[in-house]
């Protein structure tokens, strides 16, 4: 079983690695709808292995939902007039000093990517095990409603208001 | 190869520098905005391996909520993203 769980741990995080790089420099919005739709199935995959059903499932259907909405609103930019990408070979106005920012941006991304990998590589955690079932939905309903109830309530707090100010823009753009 | 709590790590820590760099990379406000489930995907896979490897006794399922309150925050911040864009793009 552990073998089955590592070689699906793998796929899905080659898979959610995959659909980043793809939403990440995809040329077309179609590709980076793609992406983020295979990041949100490639998540899910990941939190299910590891042993987190539920939180498998809130991640499929929140990660989805987000790749939905935005990739369906990127779809529609280049309708409205939207900016081109960084990549693109069309010169905007500032493009060069655009241009470097971007630069900057993705030599800083790396080196965070090189210093989160060293402390995930190089660092010492302590050693404690997961014995609940795969989809721990009771016990995590227990932490939810129980000892977490704030936490649960401010973000659902955070994602009611966030609807209300997205119906409030939806409707003042119709 | 075995799946250890550095492998969900790394796999964190790459989805969370992808989203870093495409924040920094498009230009356009909408295509950054991808970064935001990037991220919180990132979160969520450290989250779920500090619950599956790293947990103490007294709060095992903690990572694994914090993971789901991950996700719900990414779409939370991906619907305030995409209404305030919105209004951007009309002025």
């Amino acid at each position: 079983m552990d073998v089955v769980l590592t070689i699906v741990f793998f796929l899905c995080a080659i898979l959610a690695v995959a659909g980043a790089v793809g939403a990440a420099l995809g040329p077309a919005a179609q590709w980076r709808l793609l992406g983020l739709l295979v990041l949100a199935l490639g998540t899910a995959g990941v939190l299910a292995s590891l042993s987190a059903g539920f939180a498998a499932l809130v991640a499929l259907v929140c990660l989805g939902a987000s790749a939905v909405l935005l990739g369906s609103m990127d779809a529609a930019a280049p309708a409205r007039g939207g900016r081109r990408a960084a990549g693109d070979p069309v010169a905007t106005p500032g493009g060069g000093r655009a241009a470097l920012s971007a630069q900057l941006g993705a030599v800083a991304s790396a080196v965070l990517l090189v210093l989160l990998l060293v402390v995930a590589l190089g660092s010492t955690f302590a050693r404690g095990s997961h014995d609940g079932s795969a989809f721990d939905a009771v016990g995590l309903g227990r932490v939810f409603f129980g000892r977490d109830a704030l936490a649960l309530e401010a973000v659902g707090a955070t994602l009611t208001a966030a609807l209300a100010v997205g119906a409030l823009a939806r409707s003042r753009r119709s | 190869m075995t799946m250890t709590f550095a492998a969900a790590l790394g796999v964190g820590a790459v989805l969370v520098a992808c989203g870093a760099f495409t924040a920094a990379w498009r230009r356009e406000p909408v295509a950054a905005l991808a970064a935001l489930p990037m991220l919180a995907a990132g979160a969520a896979v450290c989250m779920a391996g500090v619950s599956r490897f790293s947990a103490g006794a007294a709060d095992p399922q903690t990572g694994e909520e914090l993971a789901a309150l991950a996700a719900v925050v990414g779409l939370a911040a991906a619907i305030l993203g995409r209404a305030m864009t919105g209004r951007r793009a009309e002025r």
